[in-house]
């Protein structure tokens, strides 16, 4: 549906978390803190960094949990991108220098375009002051976890202060042991729970302004990426609150 | 002629009609397909033409619970969408717009509040009034199955011919407009399929103006009722919309129909 036109937020409503929002919270001196920025740090202090993802979300209704593979490419500084590897799975590009959000809709054979500026604020926050978010608070306590049935050492986040949309957001993470780098996230809510596995870091000494581009075949029919256009076209007064 | 006459029984047809008879169809419909469903839950994907063209898709998952239903839609693993009916009270929250739209469904909209929680599910016609109209309902040889046509009394009146396969199978539904003017929405029924929850179709569209809404099932089970999980507040910062707002309105027209001027005019 539009919102799914209209999600260019969404897709990488993951990254903001796992990568904006949770370095946001990252202040304070012990140690846990420090070792859950300093593996931040170095994702978003690198010209570039890719990772394969796996994202797993549960069914808030009990059902099975839906399950996702994807690739990020993360340019401080200058935008980002998020491939998923399903089929027809969608790809999402924020690029600052070119003013551009993307989305790419494989089975729709559509790119939706829309300004940088229409880009969700946090994303648009990482890309152009990752510094910014290597300062922030997070009151960061060591717990393991079992994560596919093996515990993993790994650090709580208190999720009060992400400033996500979702209230009472839990947030945890491990690290790598052999890298030091983000392995995995979880993202709670009352309702469900997303668990990511980043693996296969690649941190690049330069950065390649190309792994933004959209995989898109070249005459791939463009649309507008601005739901908002469809408020203004109903007219109407202001809002309700 | 005695299926037109509201018997319901045709003669083993030689020219390619129905074989049986049309209440044997029609109580196998109702033993399959209006059985009180307590709570249910359920997973697919769901997408939006209009006028032809894709105007994108998201997979869902729903569970219901007496006469509350709760919808999240999600882009990948990504929560786009929430929305839940909890008695008359309608609430939408599109995240990627940081919009949301909430308020009472009135007797005056469509088929009213319990018309659209019927529209919602639409493979359940267990409620009473939408029960009672198909049992005192006309039952003709329709193609090679039977179409049962009569009238929903709920909030307003609207006449309905619900399209049935000789085995008892619902294939289309159609809903005139209150008094019978033109079709409110028509429903299409994919084949059905056997659910740990039992049988549902494959598939649902409802079609309403130059809207297509289309709703592949993957999953459907009918656990024990429990609490529904209620959807998180919406955001400080969203911009919420009552229904009645003139950009819910044109919202609702461009997703889903409701509210198009002009209706289609073929008879239901």
């Amino acid at each position: 549906m539009s919102a799914r036109r209209g999600l260019a937020a969404s897709a990488a409503g993951l990254l903001v978390l796992a990568l904006v929002v949770l370095p946001r919270a990252l202040r304070g001196a012990d140690a846990a803190e420090e070792e859950v920025r300093a593996s931040f740090r170095r994702v978003l202090a690198a010209p570039e960094a890719k990772a394969l993802m796996a994202i797993e979300r549960s069914d808030p209704f009990g059902g099975e949990p839906s399950r996702e593979n994807g690739s990020v490419w993360i340019l401080p500084g200058r935008g980002l991108r998020y491939r998923s590897a399903a089929s027809g799975g969608q790809e999402i590009v924020i690029d600052r220098q070119k003013e551009l959000f993307l989305l790419y809709s494989p089975s729709e054979r559509t790119v939706y375009r829309a300004p940088y500026a229409r880009a969700p604020a946090r994303l648009r926050r990482l890309v152009a002051e990752p510094e910014q978010f290597l300062r922030a608070r997070l009151d960061a306590r060591a717990e393991a976890r079992a994560v596919r049935g093996r515990m993993r050492d790994g650090y709580r986040l208190h999720g009060g202060s992400l400033g996500d949309s979702l209230p009472e957001v839990s947030v945890w993470m491990s690290r790598d042991r052999g890298t030091g780098l983000p392995h995995w996230v979880s993202i709670a809510s009352p309702t469900d729970t997303v668990w990511i596995e980043f693996r296969n870091w690649n941190l690049a000494s330069r950065a390649r302004p190309a792994d933004l581009a959209l995989s898109a075949p070249p005459g791939t029919q463009e649309a507008p990426l601005d739901p908002r256009e469809l408020l203004e076209r109903g007219g109407g007064s202001g809002e309700s609150r | 002629m005695l299926a037109l006459a509201g018997c319901g029984k045709a003669p083993v047809s030689l020219t390619g009609g129905p074989s049986g008879s049309g209440d044997k169809a029609r109580a196998l419909f109702l033993q399959e397909f209006a059985r009180t469903e307590a709570a249910s839950r359920g997973s697919g994907a769901i997408s939006l033409k209009r006028g032809g063209a894709s105007e994108g898709s998201m997979d869902v998952r729903w569970a219901t619970e007496a006469d509350s239903l709760v919808v999240v839609g999600y882009v990948g693993p990504i929560r786009a969408l929430d929305a839940s009916y909890l008695g008359d009270s309608l609430y939408v929250a599109l995240r990627p717009m940081d919009l949301g739209l909430a308020g009472q469904v009135l007797g005056e909209d469509g088929l009213g509040p319990h018309g659209l929680r019927f529209l919602a599910r639409p493979w359940d016609f267990s409620p009473g009034w939408i029960r009672a109209a198909i049992e005192h309902g006309t039952v003709e040889p329709w193609g090679d199955g039977w179409r049962v046509a009569g009238v929903f009394v709920g909030e307003a009146t609207n006449p309905f011919g619900l399209e049935l396969s000789a085995k008892g199978e619902p294939r289309r539904l159609r809903i005139g407009g209150a008094g019978g003017r033109g079709t409110l929405v028509t429903i299409r029924y994919g084949d059905p399929k056997s659910y740990r929850g039992g049988t549902l179709p494959r598939s649902v569209e409802w079609e309403r103006g130059p809207a297509v809404v289309r709703l592949d099932i993957d999953e459907y089970a009918r656990p024990g009722p429990s609490r529904l999980r209620h959807l998180p507040p919406a955001d400080p910062e969203w911009t919420m919309l009552s229904l009645d707002d003139p950009r819910s309105r044109a919202l609702l027209r461009r997703f889903l129909g409701i509210g198009e001027e002009g209706m289609d005019g073929a008879e239901p």
